[in-house]
């Protein structure tokens, strides 16, 4: 029995050696990055080893699209040699049509074919594209696509993808450059970036912040003379030597910065580009600049390129370069919009000349998942398309293939089959969906540039139309919800061509002209479509008053405008409104006027409308869309935390009715989980009256520094309900009048009582509890001052900052603005003043009080600096308390106009943050200072301050 | 009553002119009314419309219900009759009662009194097509059946002729076995839902054909419903499935806290009303992801408990979530019906819930003699950190509160703390200053430095400190003060309680759901 065991034993431990070493590799016939020209023969080879002599076998392969729609299977049995070992090929595969296609491999012993380098384990990738010779060369104004990171070799990409633009290093020297033009035949255009001096002010930045600068380190910031002459010293002599190497470029462009928001203030950003443009234009007088190449695109981009140009940066850069990475759908992150906003931006502070935009990163990290890597095909052919739909001059994926170490699949637009023994500059890849889905959207649409937005045909669904030179139109169209969507667009023709995401044409008929295609996330291309409806010069036979309605729900919207042309306008309302298509009858010239009523229910929002002039025949001459942005009938505004004088909390806020009829309801307010909160009222209000409201929560005691989220919901007697969402907490200041003035607070006689929050806000690792921090506030307020007492609690008191640095010892940082937030405008300085938001910081200095103002909303009237006991009243004692402990009291008084305001009154709020710094020990032994805090100073200030209501 | 009135008058006369009250301020986790009869389960399983009102089968589990009638416009519900297994089944506009084998149909909520059918055997899914679809199957069949075990449809024209076996599944080698089936208006085509891993959808012509064009499609459903010629499939929240998928978006009505849900039908209004593990719940047509209110109710619940907004309520196999200020019709803020979900072997035998300080709640286990911690804030799937079972085990636990840290437990009638008890006690609280309240069913005890200060009779469930007073479940709800003194006096018979400084919620068997009292100071 137990021999039987042991040979048992013996018998399953050779034939687990046996499976595991059994081993499946693969590879196509072009080896270095797998990429075919339609009809080229392809040929998988497979090799197969580590089986029994003479085992037979069978190798399973299953070709999939990016979709893992199965395209081909085979089942290819076979017998392992007498090494146990098989090599085999297959040359029936899929190839007739453009596209991606991953072939699952294994062995029907379950045996995967091996990982390689990004290239998960089970599959090997091909691609067939367009053939790369028959691509168009065209000049550098006329070329939009690019590529981030080529490979290198045989395995290039750009010829694939058609990419004409890229960055590249001017070589040491002329002979070095054409050795290496010898070998790229491919026509690109390029640009210089110093990624050098970046590089090493981003070192020396970062060892200022540890502290530990050495002279050296030093002496190279271009912050004194001798670094500013290094920096203009690498900048002049690269672009006296790209004067030599320009290769296709007819002019040489540098970019003197890469992402530098990252690592640089506004005001090194414009120094450095001032000495690189003097550096580069002394070399090179006809260079172009570009910059600053923020490092992504959201909903701040605008405002923060704003604060740029502020100081002057456009002027030193002739094209804006950008990374515009966004978070996936692109759509609904506002990609179009932001893109919008900063092309506005930059109109605003170009002084009249034309500064174009080029993206020179812009890309998806995705692992190696059929599922994520359709969000990265998705998310970068949709981007190029916008990207080129709203004007962008170029564009550049990122990046030609994964460079994670771990090989786990991250930004390459192929798998690196070399990781992890040569990451960069890899000779072998092969394809992910993204690269053909690129390479077609090129293929399609290098030369061509936007002729116009469609935004009408769906609340998810967005296209373009661009032309090319000789008008030869096509429009790009996509839902971007994940859900489909049926469209009808006029093209002009009888019967059109449609690409899909990976260029494939099919011939669609159309009824009469308008074509109906069902359209989902990936894109389709609708080619050659009629110049007159759609081209440079499409003469638009709709036109629309306003291209963006605004109306009430239960309320009437009118719609009016022109056309050029005999016919029936015909209006197609979104499903979500319910309304039947409306038409009209018109003679050339003449104007339409068309009156809808909304739905009672419709909810708040946009809704598209599309608009089309039909013939008698039934044909669609012209197309065109409207907007409508839905308001409630009666509007909340204007809600804030309100306080009794009896210190009871509530809600304060308008109903405005939008609507031109009265209207009656109930308004209802809860904060979750609060039961004392739960008021209801009544309302009547007149057409377009607005009255005030206040509910009172009696018994709500909420915790001073908590943001409670808040709920106001209207319910109208027709059926309407609106709700809206808000988050506020509950503080209020005493009424103590003539406290503050001449500085004297002796009339301020109760002790702060609002105990700080005690979590750590800032350097924990210095930080040891309440023990070692502590501290109480109060709030106050009179005509004059805006009041404030805080009572700190220290285990010992480290004071020796002065003016600037005073926030680096024993001190208190406080931050006040007047809103919280406002609404954006083209006027900078008007919203600035609007949220007066100011930072001041306060400590015992050796030499006595001293406050410091480190920012100001309004720098000419209210200057950065110290400020007098005068202007600025305060008091700060120290005394020791019983157990050792130190007591320092802060009292402030700030003046109203120092947040923009000059009568207050009870009801009005004011907004504030601030922090308790604390530090032990000198810099050498603690190089950062503690803190605890109220509300949230420095994060995204005033955003996150709290309110403060005026008692 | 004259009991009651003389025992009132009694209370009444000990207690003090000024101190403290209890008042009431509404009810959670039960829909109905005061008045009105209390829905006495959390589930409901199957609902469907006419003119006259929605129709609901809830009981303790599916197949043995009460049928329920919500008249259009109004929120508070009627019992027709108990012992109704259903489904209730519609055909867009006709409701029928599947009654074992036989289907009736149900008008005003009154069963009719010969079948339209008699399936002869039990099956495991039931479809009707409405007279208006003549196309595909509609052309020849009104009731169709399936058969999980023999994997086939069978079909019965409408004067009951039987048809035999339309579809055979069984042809059809999905990855994951049928588990629902339905009919598609309009088309007239069959389709069916294959369950997990797969969880695709799968359309069949009257050819058996089950490929074709975007067929199947993924997503699945555990039952199909017509509604206004649209067939919706539910699971977690119901979406649409049409026949040209491509050709449409694919609407969908509630979430993730609808898992499972069980029947979908439609107001007058076009809101939505969704069968679910936690009741009947109703979304308006201008915000189908966010409930409106809930019908139902909360029974069986063994313990409470209150952190920072939210109350928990232990009972049967679930964890149920609420917020402090909710109405009595507000959704739950979990499924309802999620034992599995809870994870980690949890027992289903809470006796005890307090809150850890941390948004997360600690749960004595009677079945397995241990604490539980349960963390709401964790709800992705397998998440073994939303229930872990704490070290250390009891002997025969049945409260337990929480001091400065340590955990005090009353385990076989006994405090795991000193004391000068004599009497077994069952329940315990605690004041934050460190007294010790218990209580057995007969006493409630308060104890300082392990020394009994004072004893108060009573008939008690549940005992709860509520800021500077002691809160008394049994026979009465009694308020008394740190001294021992009553307070006040209100005739409910209530079970489990929890409280925080201010508020006190308790569990009403009578009401199948939870109370809220403020604590009032002040005379009464």
């Amino acid at each position: 029995m137990k021999k039987r065991l042991l040979l048992s034993a013996l018998c399953l431990f050779a034939a687990a050696a046996t499976e595991a070493a059994v081993a499946l590799t693969g590879d196509t016939s072009n080896p270095y990055n797998s990429l075919f020209k339609r009809g080229e023969g392809i040929t998988l080879y497979f090799k197969v080893s580590g089986l029994a002599p003479g085992k037979k076998e069978t190798l399973l392969l299953d070709f999939q699209d990016q979709n893992e729609k199965s395209r081909k299977t085979l089942r290819i049995p076979f017998q392992a040699n007498e090494k146990g070992e098989w090599n085999g090929s297959v040359t029936e595969v899929p190839r007739g049509e453009y596209g991606f296609y991953r072939v699952l491999a294994k062995l029907s012993d379950g045996t995967l074919l091996q990982k390689t380098g990004s290239r998960p384990a089970g599959c090997l990738t091909y691609a067939v594209l367009p053939d790369p010779a028959s691509r168009k060369v065209l000049p550098p104004e006329e070329s939009f696509f690019g590529l981030h990171g080529n490979s290198t070799g045989k395995s290039t990409l750009a010829s694939w993808i058609g990419s004409r633009w890229g960055k590249r290093n001017i070589a040491k020297n002329r002979e070095e450059f054409i050795k290496a033009r010898k070998n790229k035949p491919w026509v690109y255009y390029s640009y210089e970036v110093f990624r050098g001096p970046s590089s090493v002010f981003q070192q020396l930045t970062a060892a200022e912040k540890r502290g530990n600068l050495t002279g050296n380190e030093q002496s190279l910031r271009p912050l004194n003379k001798k670094g500013e002459d290094l920096f203009a010293k690498v900048y002049y002599d690269t672009a006296k030597r790209g004067l030599e190497q320009k290769g296709f470029d007819k002019v040489m462009r540098y970019q003197p910065l890469w992402e530098p928001d990252l690592y640089l203030s506004n005001d090194d950003i414009v120094r450095i580009y001032r000495i690189a443009r003097k550096a580069i234009r002394e070399a090179d007088p006809d260079a172009l600049i570009l910059g600053p190449c923020f490092s992504h695109i959201g909903l701040g981009s605008a405002e923060a390129h704003r604060k740029l140009f502020e100081k002057g940066f456009l002027d030193l850069v002739d094209e804006v370069s950008l990374h515009p990475y966004i978070q996936y759908p692109v759509e609904e992150n506002g990609l179009v919009e932001n893109i919008r906003a900063l092309k506005e931006t930059i109109r605003q502070y170009a002084k009249g000349r034309k500064i174009g935009i080029r993206a020179n990163e812009s890309g998806y990290s995705a692992r190696a998942t059929p599922a994520e890597e359709r969000i990265q095909m998705y998310g970068q052919v949709r981007a190029s398309l916008i990207l080129l739909g709203e004007g962008i001059l170029s564009n550049e994926p990122f990046y030609g293939y994964d460079h994670d170490a771990s090989g786990r699949g991250d930004y390459g637009l192929t798998y690196n089959l070399t990781i992890p023994h040569h990451i960069w500059a890899t000779g072998k890849v092969a394809p992910r969906p993204v690269f053909p889905a690129l390479a077609a959207a090129s293929f399609l649409l290098e030369g061509h540039r936007p002729t116009g937005t469609i935004e009408y045909l769906g609340d998810t669904v967005l296209g373009y139309s661009y032309a090319d030179r000789n008008d030869h139109c096509i429009i790009a169209l996509w839902d971007f919800s994940g859900r489909n969507t049926d469209v009808r667009i006029e093209t002009g023709r009888d019967s059109i061509e449609v690409a899909d995401i990976m260029g494939n044409r099919k011939r669609m008929k159309t009824d009469k002209g308008s074509l109906a295609l069902t359209l989902t996330e990936a894109p389709v291309y609708i080619l050659d479509a009629d110049p007159k409806l759609w081209g440079r010069n499409a003469e638009r036979k709709i036109r629309p008053d306003s291209t963006e309605l605004s109306g009430v729900s239960g309320g009437e919207i009118t719609l009016t405008g022109s056309v050029l042309s005999d016919g029936r306008l015909t209006l197609k309302a979104p499903a979500a409104l319910r309304m039947k298509e409306t038409s009209v009858c018109l003679k050339k010239d003449s104007r339409y006027s068309i009156k809808m009523h909304l739905p009672q229910t419709l909810p708040e929002g946009r809704y598209p409308f599309q608009m089309n002039l039909v013939d008698e025949t039934g044909r669609i001459l012209a197309s065109t869309g409207i907007r409508l942005g839905v308001r409630p009938p009666v509007a909340v505004e204007n809600e804030r935390a309100y306080c009794s004088p009896d210190g009871t909390f509530g809600l304060r806020f308008s109903l405005k009715n939008l609507s031109g009829n009265d209207c009656s309801g109930s308004v209802s307010s809860r904060i979750p989980g609060i039961p004392e909160s739960r008021k209801r009222t009544g309302f009547s209000l007149k057409g377009n009256q607005s009255r005030e409201f206040t509910l009172l929560f009696p018994g709500f005691e909420p915790s001073p520094f908590q943001k409670f989220k808040t709920e106001l919901t209207v319910e109208l007697k027709s059926g309407y309900r609106s709700r809206k969402h808000g988050e506020f907490n509950f503080l209020a200041a005493d009424y103590l009048p003539g406290v503050g003035r001449n500085g004297d607070f002796s009339g301020w006689k109760a002790e702060p009582s609002l105990k700080l929050p005690e979590e750590c806000v800032r350097s924990p690792e210095f930080h040891s509890g309440t023990e070692d921090l502590s501290a109480a506030i109060a709030f106050g307020w009179n005509e004059e001052y805006f009041l404030i007492k805080l009572r700190v609690l220290d285990d010992l008191f480290f004071q020796n900052s002065r003016g600037r640095n005073l926030w680096n010892g024993d001190s208190v940082q406080l931050g006040f603005s007047r809103q919280r937030t406002v609404p954006r405008t083209s006027n900078s300085v008007g919203e600035q003043l609007q949220l007066a938001f100011s930072e001041i910081n306060l400590a015992l200095t050796p030499q006595g009080p001293e406050a410091w103002r480190a920012y100001s909303f309004d720098p000419e009237s209210l200057k950065t600096g110290l400020l007098s006991p005068q202007e600025f009243p305060r008091s700060i004692t120290v005394t020791k308390g019983n157990g050792g402990r130190v007591e320092i009291l802060y009292q402030v008084a700030v003046p109203w106009h120092f947040i923009n305001l000059k009568k207050v009154r009870p009801g009005m709020s004011v907004f504030c943050a601030g922090t308790v710094n604390d530090r032990d020990a000198e810099y050498k032994k603690q190089n950062d200072v503690s803190a605890i805090g109220f509300f949230q100073l420095k994060r995204l200030p005033p955003k996150n301050f709290g309110e403060i209501i005026l008692k | 009553m004259t009991r009651l009135f003389t025992v009132s008058i009694l209370l009444a006369a000990f207690l003090p002119l000024f101190g403290a009250s209890l008042e009431y301020s509404g009810a959670l986790g039960q829909s109905q009314p005061e008045k009105f009869t209390p829905v006495p389960f959390t589930p409901v399983y199957s609902a469907a419309a006419d003119s006259s009102g929605i129709y609901f089968i809830t009981g303790p589990y599916q197949g043995n219900g009460e049928l329920w009638r919500l008249t259009p416009g109004s929120r508070t519900a009627e019992r027709i009759r108990s012992g109704t297994p259903g489904p209730l089944i519609s055909d867009g506009k006709t409701i029928y009662l599947l009654d074992n084998t036989r289907l009736y149909t149900l008008k005003n909520g009154t069963k009719s009194a010969a079948p339209v059918l008699d399936l002869k055997r039990k099956f495991d899914r039931v479809a009707i097509a409405g007279d208006e679809t003549k196309q595909a199957f509609g052309g020849v069949a009104k009731y169709f059946a399936y058969d999980r075990k023999a994997k086939q449809i069978h079909a019965w024209k409408a004067d009951g002729t039987s048809l035999g076996v339309v579809v055979d599944l069984a042809k059809t080698t999905p990855q994951s076995p049928f588990y629902s089936m339905g009919f598609l208006p309009g088309a007239g085509y069959l389709i069916a839902s294959t369950g997990y891993p797969e969880l695709r959808t799968y359309r069949f012509t009257p050819d058996g054909a089950a490929q074709s064009g975007n067929w199947p499609l993924r997503g699945s459903a555990s039952a199909f419903f017509p509604l206004d010629g649209v067939c919706w499939g539910v699971d977690a929240g119901a979406t649409t499935f049409r026949d040209h998928p491509l050709s449409s978006k694919r609407e969908k009505v509630g979430g993730e806290t609808d898992r499972y849900t069980y029947a979908i039908c439609k107001d007058a209004n076009n809101g939505f009303f969704l069968a679910t593990s936690q009741g009947l719940k109703h979304y308006r047509a201008d915000s189908p992801a966010e409930c409106d209110f809930r019908i139902g109710g909360l029974p069986w619940i063994t313990a409470l408990a209150v952190s920072g907004e939210h109350v928990i309520a232990v009972c049967g196999g679930a964890i149920h979530r609420l917020l402090l200020d909710d109405l009595p019709d507000a959704p739950l803020l979990n499924a309802g019906n999620e034992a599995w979900r809870v994870g980690a072997n949890w027992s289903s035998s809470g006796i005890a819930a307090l809150p850890n300080g941390d948004g997360t709640f600690l749960i004595l286990d009677k079945v397995k003699k241990a604490v539980w911690k349960f963390d709401p804030s964790r709800t992705r799937w397998g998440d073994k950190n939303r229930m872990r079972l704490q070290k250390g085990s009891f002997q025969a636990p049945t409260d337990m509160a929480l001091l400065n840290g340590q955990l005090i437990v009353a385990d076989s009638g006994k405090l795991n703390v000193k004391n000068d008890l004599t009497e077994p006690v069952v329940k315990v609280d605690v004041f934050p200053s460190g007294e010790i309240v218990a209580a057995n069913a007969g006493k409630v005890f308060c104890l300082k430095d392990g020394k009994t200060l004072w004893n108060f009779p009573g008939k008690i469930s549940d005992i709860a400190v509520l800021g500077d007073c002691i809160a008394v479940s049994g026979d009465k709800l009694l308020l008394l003060d740190r001294n021992g003194k009553l307070l006040d006096a209100q005739n409910r018979k209530l079970t489990a309680l929890a409280a925080n400084g201010k508020w006190l919620f308790a569990a009403s068997p009578e009401r199948k759901g939870i109370l809220r009292f403020q604590l009032k100071q002040g005379k009464k």
